[in-house]
């Protein structure tokens, strides 16, 4: 099994693999998620540690294969349906789509799917934007050597 | 084939006391039992998952909550007040430490003299002092970063690592802690810093996720532990996993002679015999261990003869309040995932008869009002960018957290029950009801919680919730000089038997109005020493964490 496929052609697990496709699908949600909120400079440079996650996510729960394959599906569908003027902004913005338990295909790709997305990219640095500030639960961002600490200090030490 | 030294429990206890025997003695015969399973640490995927969904990866390894009218439980709370199991301990390898939050406390010189001091509980059988020098080497050990220079209590050694700078969350109290005059400091806690040595363990990365650290930054004895057993060094110490101890044997009253368990993995009961055992399976299990161990010698369990196995339970009440203020206008977000601000003020001599306490700004502050939320809930809700900056810069709420000493009480217990858990362990009766004078201690502390608030440009503030969550729960075989007084020796062995001992918080004598690891780890290490002094080695301070490396390979 490969675990971190950096290429993205297939991410596999003992269950089967996500086709090239469905990886170029997810990752094009995962932009959309950058675009939308312009909390990230450049989307490209997360793309190696997007796709690790990816692999991670089906490593640690082969469910999520199914996942990811009905998410892709129910954004094409929603692409389709000519009442919804955005189909991305209707999966991220859908209050419904946002509720427990998690059932249909919509809730699965917006709550298995683009909510995880938003985490993953707020780790990765997408919080600096919001807040101005260097340091985010979940980002990885140094250690309290001899120089200024990884976050935020008082301004009158 | 008996083993010379047992040790029941894989905790931080176990480790530091195994670390400690084999600095001085690498060919010590050592067997830790643990009732648990093993799970993967350091692993980047199980982080992951941890990251998105927010679910402790080690859950299933904890206790259930008490049974409710529909729902199905583990162990019984029969006092006045509840004292949750439930995420208060782990049973697997490695134990509690696994979801600790490495606060490392140490205790202040008068929590010694507890009963000299102001009539309740009884004194600890020795003083700060004789502690001090394990407490040096426990910080060494546990990997502790804090401030050097903090006077709180006295040191002889400087804390391995440098203490976290305030992050800019903190400013707002440490201004409303000055100007109410009172004092605070750096929190020390058990991260990793930048090792001058080669080590297995990385330095904190400042992720913030801690309750699972992929880098092995915060202490976990389980990692501890696999550093041990890696070692060639160690050719007679083995951990076997999935033996639950279910009885000490004994061969004459004052001398333990082996164990009785139950392997998990195959249902079949062994025989493990020792020349020493130590039971340091926490604060619940160590004197259920005892109460269960019934025989012709000793009839009420072992240790057991005045009825003092179990008894005197405490537990820090841990308290949360909060207030809110009416902007953000610097966008203060959390950015830690641990607290770097803490307060000893009222920690002190004088609040002692009535109930020391610390408070501590937590790393979740701020919270964005009304959404009870945080920057990826609010991203998950559909807010625009501008919302979502408008969301941060405006209303929020903020904590003051902390806990306060409670009072040994011989009616508050706890009991084994028959009844066997889905982890294989018996389930716990716990008997506990808190002090007549809490609730009004609580209304003191919530005064001066409110100074601080307003200090800070908020509201009053008020409780939102009291915890007596059993995490911190201790006492329960309490050391003393006298046998009428207490379950275990100052040398942590029970009153009575020559080659049993009691190492975990079950032993403090009392409590202080801090987190017990620490000193639970100091403890450990002075019964290491008088092990080694019994088998003829001489001990020597060590300054030195498990996983440094280069340290290891030269001895
Ligand atoms: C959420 C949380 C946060 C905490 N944060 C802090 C903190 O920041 N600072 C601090 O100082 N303390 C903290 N604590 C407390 C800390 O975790 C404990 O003080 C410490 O882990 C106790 O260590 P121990 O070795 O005595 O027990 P444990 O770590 O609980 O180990 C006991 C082991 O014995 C095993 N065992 C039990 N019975 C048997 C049996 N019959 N046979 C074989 N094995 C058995 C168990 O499975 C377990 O692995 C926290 C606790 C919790 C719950
Ligand atoms: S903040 Fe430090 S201890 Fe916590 S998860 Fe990150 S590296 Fe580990």
């Amino acid at each position: 099994m490969p675990e971190n496929d950096p290429c993205g052609k297939a991410l596999a697990s003992p269950k089967g693999e996500l086709d090239p496709e469905t990886v170029e699908l997810l990752w094009q949600l995962f932009v959309k998620i950058c675009d939308r909120w312009g909390n990230v400079p450049d989307s490209g440079t997360m793309k190696t540690r997007f796709l690790r996650f990816l692999s991670n996510r089906i490593k640690m729960n082969p469910a999520y294969l199914d996942h990811y394959r009905k998410a892709v599906k129910e954004i094409e569908r929603l692409k389709q349906d000519t009442q919804i003027p955005d189909a991305y902004e209707h999966l991220f913005t859908n209050p419904e789509a946002n509720n427990p338990p998690i059932q249909s295909s919509l809730q699965i790709a917006r709550q298995l799917v683009s909510n995880e997305f938003i985490s993953l990219q707020l780790s990765l640095g997408g919080f600096k934007e919001f807040t101005g500030a260097i340091n985010y639960p979940g980002y990885i961002a140094g250690w309290n050597g001899d120089g200024p600490p990884p976050y935020r200090i008082p301004s009158q030490p | 084939m008996k083993t010379d030294i047992v040790i029941v429990g894989s905790g931080v206890a176990a480790a530091a006391l195994t670390w400690k025997i084999l600095r001085g003695d690498p060919t010590a015969s050592i067997l830790v039992l643990e009732a648990g399973k093993k799970m993967k640490m350091r692993d980047f995927a199980i982080f992951q998952d941890y990251l998105v969904t927010g679910k402790e990866p080690y859950r299933a390894y904890r206790d259930l909550p008490y049974q409710e009218r529909d729902q199905e439980g583990e162990n019984r709370n029969i006092g006045g007040t509840v004292v949750p199991l439930d995420k208060s301990r782990l049973t697997m390898y490695g134990g509690s430490t696994v979801h600790w939050g490495g606060w490392s406390f140490r205790l202040k010189e008068e929590d010694f003299h507890l009963h000299t001091n102001t009539g309740r509980g009884i004194d600890w059988p020795f003083d700060y002092g004789e502690l001090e020098p394990y407490y040096c080497e426990a910080e060494h050990y546990i990997g502790v970063s804090g401030d050097s220079s903090d006077k709180t209590t006295p040191r002889t050694q400087d804390y391995p690592f440098r203490a976290f700078p305030f992050t800019m969350e903190d400013e707002l109290s440490i201004r409303a802690l000055e100007k109410l005059g009172y004092r605070y400091s750096h929190l020390p806690i058990a991260r990793q810093g930048v090792s001058k040595t080669i080590s297995s363990h990385a330095p904190c990365q400042t992720t913030g996720k801690c309750k699972y650290c992929p880098f092995g930054a915060r202490y976990v004895a389980a990692n501890s532990l696999d550093d041990l057993s890696s070692l060639e060094a160690h050719p007679n110490f083995s951990i076997r996993t999935e033996i639950i101890v279910q009885e000490i044997l004994m061969s004459a009253k004052d001398r333990a002679s082996g164990l009785r368990c139950l392997n998990r993995a195959t249902g079949q009961e062994e025989m493990i015999e020792a020349e020493t055992i130590i039971v340091a399976s926490g604060a619940l299990e160590s004197p259920k261990l005892l109460q269960r161990s019934k025989g012709p010698l000793w009839n009420d369990g072992i240790g057991n003869d005045r009825a003092l196995v179990g008894r005197n339970l405490v537990t820090h009440p841990y308290f949360f309040f909060e207030a809110t203020l009416p902007e953000n206008p610097s966008a203060m977000q959390p950015e830690m995932g641990f607290p770097t601000l803490v307060s000893r003020h009222f920690d002190s001599a004088d609040e002692q008869a009535a109930g020391k306490f610390i408070l501590v700004n937590p790393s979740e502050n701020p919270n964005y009002e009304g959404r009870n939320s945080d920057l990826a809930r609010l991203m998950q809700a559909g807010l625009t960018t501008g919302q979502i900056k408008q969301a941060v810069r405006g209303r929020v709420t903020v904590q003051w957290q902390g806990m306060l000493e409670v009072f040994s009480d011989p009616r508050n217990q706890i009991a084994s029950c028959n009844r066997i858990n889905r982890l294989g362990l018996h389930e716990t009766v716990v008997n506990y009801t808190k002090d007549t004078g809490f609730d009004d201690r609580l209304v003191q502390i919530g005064k001066h919680v409110s100074k601080i608030f307003r200090a800070m440009g908020g509201d009053d503030g008020c409780l939102i919730q009291v915890s007596w969550r059993a995490d911190h729960a201790a006492c329960t075989t309490r050391m003393s000089k006298e046998p009428h007084q207490g379950v275990v020796t100052p040398d942590l062995k029970v009153h009575g038997v020559d080659n049993l001992y009691v190492c975990s918080n079950a032993s403090f004598a009392s409590f202080g109005a801090v987190n017990p690891t620490l000193t639970l780890t100091a403890l450990s290490l002075r019964l290491g020493a008088h092990l080694l002094k019994g088998r003829g080695r001489a001990e020597a301070a060590c300054f030195a964490a498990p996983g440094d490396l280069a340290l290891a390979t030269l001895t």
